[in-house]
């Protein structure tokens, strides 16, 4: 299980990018724990990803958005699942920490590009 | 409180709500739950074609004609689509098809799941075949996903469509059986990085020319209304459409989309419709966890289903493998002829030689003469095909109480002489008992033989170098008659039923945990006498699935000239019960089967006027069929 570390000031992203398994029945799930107020996750945009076959894994991405007034850490737990089968392990898993660092929200706070997500 | 996924189940609810779904999500998952996510769906592939580069076909050219599966028969007769009759425009499809159970039979395998590897497309292509085997041939047909799928060296991860693998199972003699080459998935324990890049090394078992289920051709239709006319004339189809994020919800009812957030392309089979609903019903390969039991409904229309061509099959042709429970004696149905459902048969002719005989699978179902061979044959032989290219095998007791092996090849088109092994004193005139088991790959042969003192002999030959018999023991007692009775069970062990001096029958059974010691099971019988050796298949009267066994077909000629049938209900556990009596001046019971004649019984009798006779039996009874010729 990959375990990254990203420090955010408030407003600041980072964008996680995930192998999609969605034609398998797989899902990724995420949990945030520790201070889960500083930080909000979302869906991104779908990465181009052209003549993917039936089956076929697709990248996805998600969006980690660091919330003012920051000034703590969040643990966000991403799991590969199949929802009808909650006893089954997770396909993969991510693990993100993020430290928000307190301050005012950043003007446009910008994008920092990641990836995660091992395959 | 932690935060969780944007979307739960209970959003999903709300938002299905919102928006007049016609669908639910899944009842097991609570509100709180997560639904899915991903993204992409299906972009033009290159071998995954456009409905619309399609367009109608000849339906009447692909399937004008009758079907081995009577009630297809009847299905074309009402499209207009067999002979001269008149097309009968609107009105002749039914409003709806389902093919886990028509006409009172299931005919569709049990759900699959392709987890974790992206192999929905040769899930797709293998529920394909195994439905059209079953639909055409009555059998079920258990095939190995694994087989095309590696057979293709694709990893876990490698997408692809139904196209790709049902020209691959065209150009490489079928789909063959789990235990040739299962479907595979990584080892535990690999890490998720390297999984979908895991392959299975592709070495089927050496016979597998013996035992996949082959297929000439498949067809790719492009019209809908053709589509639902080919489910109702033909069987199911495979279909690939787009999966939303709200798909893996999907619970009862019909699915259409109300996410906008793709998660890949997928591919089903399409085992109905429904004009009422306005659906197409599928059976999905993600265990039976998703939708209803792994079955779903999607609109007409939606997520792409209708963009893309979906692919029917006709025309297959089952191994003997897969037949090897479902034919005893000196009959069995072969996959030669234009509807792969030939009868072949032999039987003594002058000069202690052996006549082939065999019948073509099409009107007017004539019997013809083929080669005659062997010299010493003492009676009636017990006849089979095998995996070793499909040969067909010949077995019989000679005048100097032996048995002698030949068997047709297949690739040369002669008869060869298998050699003479056995006891010495097998009993003269007597058929033995001859199948191919499961042991080893390709798998032993096991013979069972009367002896003349009234005793059972067990012989068997490991299919490999170097290729000799060993005797197996010898067990029972006061065995009056004994010959084509020899099944092996789902669980492995080898059945037989064998006719007492006391004119009763009494089942064996070779208790292969402890010590492969045969023991003696149930006595049955009428009352009147048996007077000649029982035939026993394993029928598909009770299988419900492919997994299940079926019921115990019994017949056999007792005082009086006239056939008991028997039965006894493997999978419920019912007791040998008797159907039926039929026939006259009847001798000897010498074969028997359950071929692609809509589930029909077909039994071959030896006369008292030393003439064979053909019986068979449907829905309406026993009926007697034409003499075939002497003996």
């Amino acid at each position: 299980m990959e375990v990254r570390r990203v420090v955010l000031r408030p407003g600041e992203t980072y964008a996680v990018r995930l192998t999609g398994r969605g034609a398998r029945g797989y899902v990724w799930t995420w949990r945030v724990t520790g201070d889960a107020d500083v930080v909000s996750v979302a869906p991104g945009p779908r990465p181009a990803s052209p003549g993917a076959a039936p089956g076929a894994a697709v990248e996805l991405s998600y969006v980690v958005r660091a919330r003012p007034p920051g000034g703590g850490r969040a643990r966000i737990r991403f799991a590969q699942v199949r929802p009808p089968y909650p006893d089954e392990a997770p396909y993969d898993e991510y693990v993100l920490d993020v430290e928000v660092t307190p301050g005012e929200v950043t003007p446009g706070g910008g994008v920092t590009p990641g990836s995660g997500g091992a395959g | 409180m932690p935060q969780e996924s944007v979307q739960s189940v209970g959003e999903l609810r709300a938002q299905l709500i919102a928006r007049g779904a016609r669908w639910s999500v899944l009842e097991h998952l609570a509100d709180e739950e997560p639904v899915p996510r991903p993204s992409l769906g299906l972009e033009p592939g290159a071998n995954l074609t456009p409905a619309g580069a399609v367009g109608p076909v000849d339906l009447a050219g692909l399937i004008g004609h009758a079907s081995g599966n009577p009630h297809l028969t009847r299905r074309r007769a009402a499209h207009g689509l067999l002979g001269a009759a008149p097309r009968t425009a609107a009105g002749a499809r039914p409003a709806a098809v389902d093919w886990r159970n028509r006409w009172g039979w299931p005919w569709i395998t049990k759900v699959k799941d392709q987890n974790p590897c992206g192999s929905c497309w040769a899930f797709g292509a293998a529920g394909l075949v195994e439905s059209m085997a079953r639909i055409e041939h009555d059998v079920w047909a258990k095939r190995s996903e694994g087989d095309v799928h590696d057979g293709l060296r694709f990893s876990c991860g490698q997408g692809s469509n139904p196209e790709t693998a049902l020209d691959w199972i065209t150009a490489n003699g079928g789909l063959a059986d789990p235990d040739c080459w299962p479907y595979s998935i990584p080892p535990a324990g690999l890490p998720a990085a390297r999984r979908d890049a895991w392959r299975a090394e592709y070495t089927p078992s050496w016979d597998r020319s013996g035992r996949t289920v082959r297929v000439t051709d498949y067809v790719r239709l492009g019209d809908v209304e053709q589509q639902k006319v080919w489910l109702d004339t033909v069987g199911p189809l495979t279909a690939c459409f787009d999966v939303y994020d709200d798909f893996f919800g999907l619970g009862s009812g019909v699915y259409h989309r109300t996410s906008d957030r793709l998660a890949g392309g997928h591919c089903v089979l399409v085992v109905g419709y429904d004009d009422a609903a306005g659906c197409w019903l599928f059976k999905n390969s993600w265990g039976t966890g998703y939708h209803v039991g792994g079955y779903g409904r999607i609109a007409y229309g939606e997520v792409n289903i209708d963009y893309w061509a979906k692919c029917g099959l006709r025309g297959t042709n089952p191994d003997p493998w897969t037949k090897r429970r479902l034919h005893t004696g000196n009959v069995y149905e072969s996959g030669n002829g234009r509807a792969h459902r030939n009868f072949e048969l032999l039987a003594t002719t002058t000069g202690a030689r052996l006549q082939h005989w065999w019948r073509e699978g099409d009107a007017p179902f004539a019997w013809a003469r083929a080669r005659t061979f062997a010299h010493d044959a003492s009676g009636q032989p017990a006849f089979t095909g095998t995996t070793y290219n499909r040969n067909m095998e010949s077995l019989h007791v000679t005048t100097g109480g032996r048995l002698r092996h030949w068997y047709y090849e297949q690739s040369a088109g002669v008869w060869r002489d298998g050699g003479a092994f056995g006891p010495g004193d097998a009993a003269i005139g007597s058929t033995p008992a001859f199948i191919q088991s499961d042991y080893g790959k390709p798998g032993n042969f096991e013979v069972v033989v009367r002896t003349a003192d009234g005793r059972l002999n067990h012989w068997w030959r490991i299919n490999g170098a170097p290729w000799t018999w060993n005797d197996g023991g010898r067990f029972a007692s006061g065995i009056a008659h004994y010959g084509p009775a020899l099944v092996q069970t789902r669980a492995r062990h080898l059945d037989l039923v064998a006719a007492r001096t006391d004119g009763r029958m009494q089942l064996w059974w070779r208790d292969d945990p402890n010590g492969f010691v045969w023991r003696a099971g149930e006595v049955f019988g009428s009352g009147t006498p048996a007077i000649c050796a029982p035939c026993l298949i394993e029928g598909q009267y009770g299988a419900a699935d492919e997994d299940t066994a079926g019921n115990y077909e019994l017949c056999v000629a007792v005082a009086g000239g006239q056939v008991e049938h028997w039965w006894r209900g493997n999978a419920g556990g019912s007791p040998w019960r008797r159907s039926a009596v039929f026939g006259h001046d009847v001798a000897a019971v010498t074969g028997m089967l359950q071929g692609s004649f809509g589930f029909n019984l077909e039994v071959v009798v030896l006369r008292t006027d030393r003439r064979l006779q053909h019986y068979w039996r449907d829905g309406a009874g026993w009926h007697e069929g034409p003499v075939i010729g002497p003996v």
